[in-house]
């Protein structure tokens, strides 16, 4: 009995801290690197779980699944939104240890944090704490005192770096200790189910509420124009979004890949904007 | 020559996200990335001057999901630049700050359509299993893009003057720039559908149409729908519905 156990120890796999440390960095350099309009954060997220999945996995078919993973659709705000990379570290340490958690699970915490992390950063660093040093930075620098653009780079900057690693480790943090205590399947079935519910909430919010396709098309009726997009409104607010979000949504599903439905995306937009619709 | 060169190169840092948190601290606050530009051509305090007058411009503004009103790099670096070599007053470079503001953002929509690309690549290549090349995809791809976009217009303005940089965009047919601004309209839909693939499931369809309903008709915002949503999830937890819905399994 004992021998099994220290035989299981012994095949742990756990992050070693220069691995998150490297994660970290990797964050703090390149998460918004590649911003693009399809994803937004997706490979920059997916790039600084590199050392994690470097550490955890080691058959390429473990690789391609956790970095596909982590290359969906992904936004938050990147000094607060440290704490979701953190988590997830510590998810990924137990999914590779065989616990209960599950991708889908990983999936809809990411999901489900985005938002709420990004709007609490966004409020707090943009409207909040950068409004205050930029009005004291820009105060010094108009009356002469030429440091002023210093003092505000050096407090932002403690500001920024402080919060980073504060909700960077305190999500690792979270996860070891909440996660690794679920042990019970169906509790961790439970969770997936309600994490789920989350995910598809977010998902159907952000449908309208991300995605902003309005067309700017008008017809002359005589003395009045209609404005479609109005016309469109009073049937359905954000139908042009809807439509589109559950068109490649359909596709996707179908197993059309990703690059064939970017590619119909695109040439709507083009021929849209030739013709006058957007 | 000298200085076009050094902005240039000091624009590209600034255009793209070539180190994140950089971005955050001095991208961000026209006050320091102009005082930096000003350093870099032998005055910093006629580019904190500058950066300070034009910070007052856009003060208090947030910037939500890479979306804002002006390009900060545009704003902040290349017209300090452009005011500080052609010897303009904080006033006049504040004039130049607003124009190429705007010219910016034509700049950022094209890195953020050409960027998807890049993306894409990085899809193809995670489907070998191999993490050592993502930083290619991910980093330095998407900065040679900058470069175009960011340094480039940057040497043409500092060297030529804003006019000049101004009266080729006027030359840029106007259809390239509507057909840029209806891409970035359109391909959110892409990632959204892609995230909905993520966690979709059939059974859970209704909670996607109760926020949708939130959002187009009641006007809640994402942190509002994210209440509405934790509120389902833990309805489902603390009622056992996981009973209900597994039932016939």
């Amino acid at each position: 009995m004992s021998e099994t156990t220290s035989a299981e120890t012994v095949s742990v796999k756990k992050i070693k801290k220069i691995d998150l440390i490297r994660c970290f960095l990797l964050w703090e350099v390149t998460a918004e690197s590649c911003l693009s309009y399809e994803r937004l954060m997706s490979l920059g997220f997916a790039h600084s779980m590199v050392p994690i999945i470097n550490r955890l996995y080691t058959t390429k078919e473990e690789k391609r699944a956790a970095l596909k993973r982590h290359m969906s659709f992904f936004n938050t705000e990147a000094n607060w939104g440290a704490f979701i990379p953190g988590l997830i570290c510590s998810m990924e340490e137990e999914y590779a240890n065989g616990g209960a958690v599950e991708p889908e699970t990983i999936s809809s915490i990411k999901i489900g944090l985005m938002g709420p992390v990004a709007g609490i950063g966004d409020t707090i660093t943009q409207g909040l704490i950068k409004t205050v040093l930029l009005s004291i930075g820009v105060d010094m620098t108009l009356k002469g005192q030429v440091a002023g653009p210093l003092i505000f780079l050096i407090f932002f900057s403690i500001y920024l770096l402080g919060i980073g690693v504060f909700t960077f480790s305190q999500g690792y943090r979270l996860g070891r200790n909440v996660l690794s205590k679920i042990t019970d399947n169906s509790i961790m079935r439970k969770l997936t189910d309600s994490l789920s519910i989350l995910g598809m909430s977010i998902a159907g919010a952000m449908m309208v509420n991300s995605v902003q396709i309005e067309t700017s098309l008008k017809i002359d009726a005589g003395d009045s124009e209609v404005v479609i997009q109005d016309l469109l409104n009073s049937i359905l607010p954000g139908m042009l979004s809807v439509i589109a979000v559950m068109t490649s949504l359909y596709y996707l599903r179908k197993g059309v890949s990703i690059s064939k439905v970017m590619l119909g995306l695109f040439i709507i937009a083009i021929v849209g904007s030739l013709i006058g619709v957007f | 020559m000298m200085s076009a060169v050094l902005v240039a190169i000091w624009a590209t840092m600034n255009g793209g996200w070539f180190i994140e948190f950089f971005e955050w601290s001095i991208r961000a606050a026209p006050l320091v990335s102009g005082a930096i530009t000003g350093l870099l051509l032998g005055d910093w305090q006629a580019g904190a001057m500058i950066g300070a007058t034009v910070q007052l411009l856009y003060m208090g503004q947030v910037e939500v999901g890479g979306v804002s009103a002006y390009d900060k790099c545009y704003a902040g670096i290349i017209a300090t630049g452009v005011a500080i070599v052609s010897r303009q007053s904080p006033q006049v470079a504040v004039t130049i700050a607003v124009s190429l503001g705007a010219i910016g953002l034509v700049a950022r929509n094209a890195c953020m359509t050409i960027n998807v690309f890049f993306v894409h690549m990085g899809d193809k290549y995670a489907e070998k299993g191999e993490t050592q090349r993502i930083w290619i995809y991910n980093w330095l791809l998407p900065q040679l893009v900058t470069f175009v976009f960011y340094g480039i217009p940057a040497f043409l303005a500092v060297f030529f003057g804003a006019q000049y940089l101004e009266s080729f965009m006027k030359m840029m047919p106007a259809f390239v720039n509507r057909a840029l601004e209806a891409i970035g309209m359109i391909l959110p839909a892409l990632g959204i559908a892609l995230m909905f693939k993520t966690v979709y499931n059939t059974k859970f369809i209704s909670f996607a149409m109760i926020t949708y309903l939130a959002v187009a008709y009641m006007k809640f915002d994402i942190i509002a729908c994210s209440i509405l949503g934790g509120a389902f999830a833990l309805l489902y937890w603390n009622l056992n519905f996981y009973k209900l819905t597994n039932e016939e399994e």
